[in-house]
């Protein structure tokens, strides 16, 4: 089965754009359950106009969004439902781990949405076209939130990051 | 340090830190739902007006408006309602309208293409 070898080669990054927008696991997994059941239902309607990533991500996101806007309309109380990235990242050593735990925790300080862009942008390597397909925002408002999360990430991770882990990286 | 700089220290970070790991087993749970999912092909409506009835609209129209104009003639041709071009061509209601209808199909065919390239939400 060709989808199979889909499922297998996206999984990861459909999983972390869920992730990113929803910061909580089970709810996570059944999006990416969901995105993937939607694109092989809809596989005739992908035309090659986007890379099939971008397309994937936009399904994903837009399924993350749509679970997240019902969250809110039925949860008064936002602070109980998302797990934190910072607590489920507890457990790595190393400069590896300090990284990734600095970044998850860095993340977890921005609003989903700009999480999503950032994410899309810095790890998924998407340009800020196919962001604006991925995500239905405008190139304006995609360019303004990767200025501000640039910016915010830069800060958040220069307090929280130790000097000669963050100084690794200029090397 | 500016604003290229601190993209590629970011760029990097993400990059080493790589995306999350899907939980163990998400794949084949994927798998099992596809096996009882239908895979469903994108079938456009069919149109208000087939286009046999566009075609042989037109082809009256275009009838008509060649036919000679009736006179106290007695064949039965040139009693048939015949157009007046100069008339037609002089009147802003019938051009505005003309012009109103072409832009309404046209609008129609694109909502209709984009609905068909859409993609699902």
């Amino acid at each position: 089965m060709a989808f199979a070898w889909i499922v297998n080669e996206y999984k990861h990054m459909a999983y972390t754009v869920a992730m990113r927008v929803l910061r909580h696991r089970e709810e996570a997994e059944e999006v990416t359950q969901d995105a993937f059941v939607k694109a092989y239902q809809n596989l005739s309607g992908y035309q090659g106009g986007s890379k099939f990533s971008t397309w994937l991500f936009s399904i994903t996101y837009r399924t993350a969004i749509s679970k997240l806007r019902g969250r809110r309309a039925t949860t008064s109380d936002l602070d109980n439902v998302p797990e934190t990235f910072a607590a489920s990242l507890d457990s790595s050593n190393g400069e590896i781990g300090d990284r990734r735990a600095a970044l998850e925790y860095a993340l977890a300080q921005l609003a989903p949405e700009d999480a999503s862009v950032v994410s899309l942008f810095y790890l998924h390597e998407q340009n800020v076209e196919e962001i604006v397909t991925a995500t239905g925002l405008s190139a304006s408002n995609v360019k303004v939130k990767l200025h501000r999360c640039r910016k915010k990430l830069f800060e958040i991770l220069n307090q929280h990051l130790k000097e000669e882990v963050w100084t690794l990286q200029e090397e | 340090m500016n604003e290229q700089d601190a993209d590629k220290l970011l760029r990097d970070l993400f990059q080493q830190a790589g995306a999350l790991q899907a939980p163990e087993g998400l794949d084949a749970r994927i798998l099992q739902r596809l096996a009882v999912t239908p895979k469903t092909a994108l079938v456009p409506d069919k149109p208000l007006l087939p286009t046999w009835a566009w075609a042989a609209g037109g082809l009256l129209l275009a009838v008509l408006a060649f036919l000679p104009g009736g006179s106290a003639s007695a064949h039965w041709m040139d009693r048939l309602p015949s157009f007046d071009w100069d008339k037609i061509l002089g009147s802003p209601w019938l051009m505005m309208g003309s012009a109103t209808c072409a832009a309404l199909l046209g609008l129609d065919a694109w909502l209709n293409r984009r609905r068909l390239v859409q993609q699902p939400n």
